[in-house]
């Protein structure tokens, strides 16, 4: 059947499936490297993304549920602060840009006639009055408080490290506090339009950059606010 | 007949499902999971900005049709809530916007979404149709608004404390045509300490006119005599209608410290050409532990060199005062002269202009300091 010699002594000697998994191998090694080549026959679209902005751990993890811990105070007939720190190391805000528009702010605020609230919402305190510990005629509610939030003494950087992006177009905010109706968000960090597109940058802040005036004689219970991280730009 | 059970067939299954598995895990690590946001659908392609904002020139009474591409980059099925809201003050000038359920009465009232809720798969997208209607009776300028993105989510177990959410906001800005103006002034530049060593040279940018400005900002932080120092050549700030825009920018200590000067220049498109604003500031700063040394190294040699200078001075006015005529005697040569008045011969040859191989005749008058 088979004239010719050399062909017969390949079928005769040759491992058929052995030869045929060592050709699928070097051509799925081919074809990884055709994927990863920037000269592809491959058309592969990947979309520019969406700006984002999230929570992650050190190693980058999204965090499920952040939040940030106050320091315990005990009641008092005086005013009192109590302290927290927003973008712990392991909260950390991350703002991603995998688009090719620069220019972007992450800020953080809440519905202005919010309130820190008890379990029951039966006690609360301000978290922007105009007057700080007592409550004030310029806002909607009647209790007093305020929360003030310090970014500029915290730390940026960029993923994977600075070199890759830069950080000099990416500014800390300043200690603001919050007032209802005039400073209902404060700025975290903003990247101007000259900074790197496609790249993604964290904040961690520093120790007590977050402080709240609480009103003397406050009911000692445990109390809840939430506040939204926005980016935009 | 197929039979799985050949171990040829079986072999060339195994082969396949191995391949396959190579190409498109390959394909799979080629892509990195973002989060949950959106963009506008629709991009104008001769304005790259709209491929992350919604700007619309409109008239009173004008109705626009949009869409809004809302997009999960993730691993996991998301819900997402999508809304409008009327832009809201930020420190900085910043661009935020309202929350859920705050009352909009700008930009945030005239959109309107056909659905608020979407489910999207992972890496999925879809596009939400929305339109914008501009109501009759508005004055000219730009209004700004946005189309928030976020993640539908049960409420956080966290009890006390501060509850974090995460959501994305695309600004839709709306131009009124007629009467637009543009006028950007610097309304004050300081100098601060950052807390994290070094300042924070912070240019206050104030929107005077009725429309956004995007600024270029030039900071330049020289030596008092001139030499630069550091540089941001451009940086790129948009500035809306009415706010104050303001930025940390970074300035490390200078080793040496002593006086500074930071000039400011802010440059935008005016209604009529190139606009240019300037400022500058001087500011002292101490050095850093490594200038501290320097300095004190530098002083030290400024200090020996005025010493010197003192002593060369000194020595010449005692030369010229004191100094008197010797007549050499037999004998005497330079060496022994100068042991005798207590000088150095080199000072003695100096004075006396003397060449090698300083010999001394008997009887030559050279000047000599005066006997003690």
């Amino acid at each position: 059947m088979y004239k010719h010699k050399l062909i017969r002594k390949l079928l005769g000697k040759l491992n058929i499936i052995t030869v045929f998994v060592i050709t699928a191998m070097l051509a799925s090694g081919t074809t990884i490297y055709v994927l990863a080549s920037d000269v592809s026959q491959f058309s592969q679209v990947i979309s520019a993304g969406t700006w984002s902005a999230d929570f992650v751990d050190a190693s980058g993890v999204t965090v499920g549920s952040p939040g940030v811990t106050m320091t315990g105070i005990t009641f008092s007939f005086d005013t009192q602060d109590a302290n927290g720190q927003i973008g712990t190391d392991t909260q950390r805000i991350r703002a991603n840009n995998p688009t090719a528009t620069a220019g972007w702010s992450v800020t953080i605020g809440t519905t202005n006639t919010l309130l820190w609230q008890n379990g029951g919402s039966t006690e609360n305190f301000d978290f922007n009055d105009t007057d700080g510990y007592t409550d004030g005629a310029g806002d909607t509610d009647s209790v007093g408080g305020q929360m003030t939030i310090n970014p500029s003494t915290g730390t940026r950087g960029g993923w994977p490290d600075n070199t890759a992006c830069p950080v000099t177009e990416i500014t800390l905010g300043s200690s603001s506090s919050f007032v209802e109706g005039s400073t209902d968000n404060i700025t975290i960090i903003s990247a101007s339009g000259s900074a790197p597109t496609g790249c993604r940058w964290h904040f961690i802040g520093a120790a007590d950059n977050i402080t709240q005036k609480i009103p003397a004689s406050q009911v000692a219970d445990t109390y809840t606010l939430d506040l939204t991280v926005t980016i935009g730009s | 007949m197929f039979n799985f059970k050949s171990q040829k067939i079986r072999h060339c299954f195994f082969v396949c499902i191995f391949v396959l598995t190579l190409i498109f895990s390959s394909e799979a690590l080629a892509l990195d999971f973002q989060g949950v946001g959106g963009r506008p659908a629709y991009p104008d392609l001769s304005n790259p900005q709209t491929q992350s904002i919604f700007i619309y020139s409109l008239n009173p009474g004008q109705i626009k049709e949009d869409g809004v591409l809302i997009i999960n980059d993730t691993k996991e099925t998301k819900t997402l809530f999508v809304y409008s809201a009327d832009s809201s003050p930020a420190t900085g000038g910043s661009f935020a916007c309202k929350q859920f359920g705050e009352e909009n009465k700008n930009v945030g009232s005239w959109i309107k979404l056909e659905k608020n809720e979407v489910v999207l798969d992972p890496m999925k997208s879809k596009i939400i149709p929305f339109t914008v209607t501009v109501p009759q009776d508005i004055e000219s300028g730009e209004y700004n608004g946005c189309i928030a993105i976020q993640e539908k989510k049960p409420p956080q177990k966290l009890k006390g404390g501060i509850r974090l959410s995460t959501r994305m906001a695309i600004r839709v800005g709306v131009v009124i045509d007629g009467g637009l103006i543009k006028k950007l002034i610097i309304s004050d530049f300081k100098i601060s300490p950052n807390p994290n060593g070094g300042y924070f040279t912070t240019p206050y940018l104030e929107n005077k006119g009725n429309i956004s400005i995007e600024s270029d900002i030039q900071l330049v932080t020289r030596y008092i005599f001139g030499l630069k120092l550091y540089e941001i050549e451009s940086s790129k700030r948009t500035i809306f209608r009415g706010e104050t825009g303001s930025w940390n920018y970074e300035l490390k200590q200078p080793i040496l410290g002593g006086w500074y000067r930071t000039s400011l220049k802010v440059g935008y498109e005016g209604m009529d050409g190139r606009e240019t604003s300037k400022h500058s500031i001087i500011f002292f700063s101490k050095p850093t532990k490594t200038g501290w040394i320097i300095n004190a190294c530098i002083f030290s040699v400024v200090l020996v060199a005025i010493f010197l200078f003192w002593l060369y001075r000194r020595r010449k006015k005692w030369i010229k005062k004191d100094w008197v005529e010797y007549k050499v005697k037999s004998g005497e040569d330079i060496n022994l002269l100068a042991k005798r008045f207590d000088v150095s011969w080199k000072l003695l040859t100096k004075v006396n202009k003397l060449k090698p191989p300083y010999t001394l005749k008997v009887g030559e008058k050279i000047n000599v300091p005066p006997c003690s």
